[in-house]
């Protein structure tokens, strides 16, 4: 029951964020992904490989003639900053922990890179694939929700709160941060065999390509600039904040605006289909295919297009000067809270960007190499956003992963390792059940450091994989 | 190989589940932050603290062009006292055995006025005419007296007579009440005319009579009026003086202070007046508290000042450091100034005009140029500390707190602070020092200021800053001294230009509890 009480609290922590999302260079995916460290987009077959790469939705290891995935979701929040172990004995138990000298300086420490805090959630509402032949091709239709939240809270921000405010020392903002987004996503792939030549050195090259139409629904840009405040020696406390922040959201979630001035104290509303805020259209295209030693690559570059946000777009710039220097002055006083200057304006469209993505995958069987048939392969993967937004980074993924799956009635065991959004180094884990060949059942975690609770990092991904003969 | 894949397996499922070992409860911690804050800086100049008004003016200095003193200027306080009593019996007049006879004919007489006054016109409010006639005739004798100089409303000449029988004393009275006097139907002001008629049967026969007129009192009198000297007068100014005045008490002296004292002859007649000497003219300072007593003196110690002509309705005596004791005077601070000494109406005798109304009117105004020297000077305030109960809450979470001031002070003043905080019921919770110093004379009487440094700190530990947030009233007790110039032949003064710049700001130990 403890566990399950603690699941939902990850979820509601997760549907706290403003919005969500699953795709990019550092989105989650399903289960068996995730399990692999976000590898093994060149292993992956069937409906598994959409998002990744479409061409290798050919490769099957089975025969199976349908695919469709129901429930598949997983869910993760990951911070740079503060562990498992740091939330327990900072913000654990029923009475406040008293923060002594060292216990700030951790905590301070714990922001070294500016705290960031991301939290994703992806589901899969409906993935359904159909192999023809691997000369026709396969086909697969899906439809998923891709929610994120991000926070990055400055360093200096984090010392001020802890130490309060020293003399001569100056603060800086600016590079506070908040994002959040909620897109669904239709999704409509093809894939086949363009070369078939078991007798060379390439045994099959497969190409794949997925047209993509995108429905935004809620959609928050805000970020600080020339942001700061000083105490000088004399005491005298100056700061400045400007901000800007774009918006948009769909009706029913016009209250989740923190910038609102429309005052029409809309209540929030969700419903199973939106109106939407946004859209776009995109698609992912790849190539993949194994060489005779084994060696399964991929290459691919997935979310390829244009998004526009367009319900109730909006900007908004914040911008505040202040000084005290006289605390007994009433009319200082007062000034802190008013004459803060926004400005906010109703704009057409806001260009939006889809987390578009290059991404290469190697996967390679390492049974003869070990000298064991354990059915075992390594993984490789480098993904490469184009942009810094949601969960997509130009900073590089790079990932490895270990699939062991030596006997069929056994869990297949995936491990992996690789960077995440915060920049943190992740080891990551997760098992596979096969249920009398027409059900695949996988279950990981991002960080498996959870474990002994010195990781940052909540992570879980379920992932339900039926099949029809 | 096998039973290492089902523990790698078992472990897995663990490690997924317990990834989301988050925990169940979550309590935000606390701790505490040092808060540095400015408190005040400020720039104080005197002009903007201390405001003039009718009664504190800015004067430029009599000693020191181009430099500019407060002046202080009291309210004129203002005794009256009546000469009335100048008037009284002006016009009596007493004339025995005057010896007339009857006859067909009138007979004129003439007699002197008793006081000697030479009145040319008069407003008779009251006074009787009495005539006592002792008759030797052998028959009746119709007598007739008229006063030709007083009339009534008519313009008819009072007159009294009647039968005076034979060998008989027959007494007869003229009211002379709202009669009007003029001397123009008479041959001298200086006198008193008479005219008689003693009719009868025996021709010759002689009348002994005596004319009395007395009691008369007046509204008006114009004429030469003999010098009167009238009661000696002792007529008290009292000063208002409140308890936070008195504190001020034998701490301060004024080194250029005046008591301006005006006496003015009141009159519907101000162009005609007579002069009154007020004479051997005493100023005395009372305390009610303890009934003590000051003499203002002069500056060889005398308490008589002389004798004060109040000339054409006007004097004016100005009581300062050059002529009396009036510095060690004010800074006695009565509360009342009495003035005594005798009072002489036309001394010269001098023609003029008075009414029963006439009204010496004393008035006695204090100004003082803000050169003074304090000493001790001790004030006690009682302030309420206007704190609602939200901000009561934050001062709670206060751990320590240190107040840091600096003062820059071109006044001339030491000032000592004593800060109760005290409870609803007064009793005082903690107690806080501070003090600030005076600026410091120069040798060419300028002032030059204290401070900034060094700073000073008042500091309140946690325990004083839960009080602190319990207190509900400050009591706040200051000492004042001058400084003293190193000459002294340099005064103290305080001047409306000077100023004092306060900085202070604060380190603040405060406790952040999220959850409240």
């Amino acid at each position: 029951m403890k566990r399950i009480t603690q699941f939902t609290f990850v979820l509601m922590v997760l549907l706290s964020f403003p919005a969500f999302a699953k795709f990019g260079s550092f989105g989650s995916g399903d289960a068996r992904t995730v399990g692999l460290g976000n590898s093994g987009s060149a292993l992956n077959q069937g409906i598994l490989g959409i998002g990744k790469n479409p061409a290798t939705m050919i490769q099957r290891t089975d025969s199976s003639f349908l695919q469709f995935s129901f429930p598949s979701l997983s869910a993760n929040v990951s911070t740079n900053t503060l562990s498992i172990d740091d939330v327990k004995t900072y913000f654990g138990g029923d009475t406040a922990k008293y923060l002594t000298d060292l216990d700030k300086s951790n905590l301070i420490n714990a922001f070294n890179s500016d705290g960031k805090f991301v939290g994703s959630v992806n589901v899969d509402l409906f993935s359904i694939g159909m192999m023809i032949s691997k000369e026709v091709g396969a086909i697969s239709l899906s439809v998923s929700d891709n929610i994120f939240g991000g926070i990055t809270l400055p360093q200096e921000m984090v010392k001020l709160l802890l130490q309060g405010n020293n003399v001569n020392e100056t603060y800086k903002f600016d590079n506070l941060q908040a994002q959040s987004s909620y897109i669904r996503t239709f999704g409509l792939s093809y894939a086949r065999q363009i070369i078939n030549k078991k007798s060379q050195n390439l045994r099959y090259l497969s190409a794949g390509i997925t047209a993509k139409y995108y429905m935004g629904f809620s959609f928050i840009n805000m970020q600080s600039s020339n942001s700061s405040l000083s105490t000088s020696v004399d005491h005298k406390i100056t700061g400045s904040f400007n901000g800007t922040a774009q918006t948009a959201f769909s009706k029913g979630f016009r209250s989740m605006n923190p910038f609102d001035t429309s005052n029409t104290n809309e209540e929030f509303g969700f419903s199973a289909m939106p109106e939407a805020a946004g859209s776009g259209i995109g698609a992912d295209i790849g190539i993949a295919g194994e060489l005779k030693s084994g060696l399964k690559f991929g290459v691919s570059i997935t979310d390829i297009g244009s998004f526009n946000w367009s319900g109730n777009a909006e900007e908004h710039k914040m911008n505040k000067n202040f000084a005290i220097t006289d605390l007994t002055n009433q009319g200082e006083l007062d000034s802190l809270t008013k004459n803060v200057n926004t400005s906010s304006k109703s704009v057409g469209e806001i260009a939006g960007r889809l987390p578009s993505a290059f991404r290469i995958g190697l996967a390679m069987p390492v049974d003869s190499l070990l000298d064991w048939n354990s059915n075992t392969t390594v993984t490789l993967d480098y993904a490469q956003g184009f942009n810094d937004f949601a969960t997509n980074s130009t900073t590089p993924r790079i990932s490895v992963g270990l699939d062991i799956y030596p006997v069929s009635w056994l869990p297949r065991l995936m491990l992996g390792a690789g960077n995440d959004l915060t920049g943190k180094f992740r080891l990551s884990g997760g098992i596979g059940y096969n249920y009398f060949s027409f059900m695949d059942l996988y279950l990981a975690t991002n960080d498996i450091l959870s474990f002994g609770g010195g990781a940052n990092q909540a992570s879980v991904a379920l992932t339900f994989l039926w099949k029809i003969y | 190989m096998i039973k290492k894949l089902l523990l790698l397996s078992i472990f897995s499922i663990s490690i997924i589940f317990t990834s989301c070992d988050l925990p169940t409860n979550f309590t935000a911690p606390q701790w505490d932050a040092d808060l540095n804050v400015p408190i005040t800086e400020k720039n104080y100049v005197l002009r903007d603290i201390v405001k003039t008004n009718k009664n504190l003016l800015t004067e430029e200095s009599p000693l020191e062009k181009g430099k500019f003193l407060y002046k202080v200027l009291s309210d004129n306080y203002v005794q009256d006292f009546q000469i009335g009593d100048f008037l009284q019996d002006q016009l009596n007049a007493s004339y025995d055995n005057l010896a007339f006879f009857v006859s067909t004919i009138d007979t004129t007489a003439f007699v002197d006025i008793q006081s000697g006054s030479s009145i040319d016109s008069a407003y008779v409010t009251q006074g009787v005419l009495e005539i006592i006639i002792d008759s030797k005739a052998t028959s009746d004798v119709n007598f007739n007296l008229k006063l030709p100089g007083f009339t009534d409303a008519n313009g008819n000449a009072r007159e009294t007579g009647g039968i005076v029988p034979a060998n008989s004393q027959k007494i007869f009275t003229a009211i002379l009440d709202n009669s009007v006097y003029s001397s123009r139907n008479q041959a001298s002001s200086a006198q008193l005319m008479l005219t008689l008629k003693m009719s009868g049967q025996t021709p010759g026969q002689a009348l002994d009579i005596k004319i009395n007129i007395k009691n008369t009192k007046f509204y008006l009198v114009s004429g030469v009026i003999p010098t009167k000297t009238l009661n000696p007068i002792s007529k008290s100014v009292s000063l208002p003086l409140t308890k936070d005045v008195t504190n001020f008490r034998d701490k301060f002296t004024l080194s250029n202070a005046a008591l301006n004292l005006n006496a003015d002859y009141v009159t519907r007649f101000p162009n005609s007046v007579f002069d009154v000497v007020m004479k051997d003219v005493k100023v005395i300072g009372k305390r009610a508290s303890d009934g003590s007593k000051i003499n203002l003196t002069s500056k060889t110690g005398n308490t008589n000042f002389g004798d004060f002509t109040i000339r054409k309705g006007k004097f004016f005596r100005k009581f300062n450091n050059d002529n009396s004791n009036i510095a060690e005077f004010l800074t006695f601070l009565p509360d009342s100034i009495t003035l005594e000494s005798g009072i002489i109406v036309n001394p010269n005798v001098e023609k003029g005009t008075a009414t029963v109304d006439d009204t010496i009117r004393i008035t006695v105004a204090v100004e003082a140029l803000s050169y003074v020297d304090l000493n001790q000077l001790t004030t006690t305030d009682t302030l309420a500390l206007g704190i609602d109960d939200n901000v009561r809450k934050e001062i709670r979470n206060g751990k320590f707190a240190r107040l840091i001031y600096e003062i820059t002070n071109y006044i001339p003043i030491n000032t000592d602070f004593t800060i109760d905080f005290a409870d609803g019921t007064y009793q005082t919770l903690f107690t806080k020092t501070a003090n600030a110093s005076g600026g410091q004379f120069t040798n060419d009487n300028q002032v030059t200021p204290s401070g900034p440094n060094p700073s000073k700190k008042i500091e309140l530990t946690g325990e004083e800053i839960l009080k602190l947030a319990d207190a509900k009233f400050v009591i706040l007790k200051t000492v004042a001294s001058t400084t003293q110039p190193s000459r002294a032949d340099i005064k103290n003064y305080v001047s409306p230009d000077m100023q004092m710049k306060i900085k202070a700001y604060a380190q603040i130990k405060y406790h952040i509890n999220l959850d409240k």
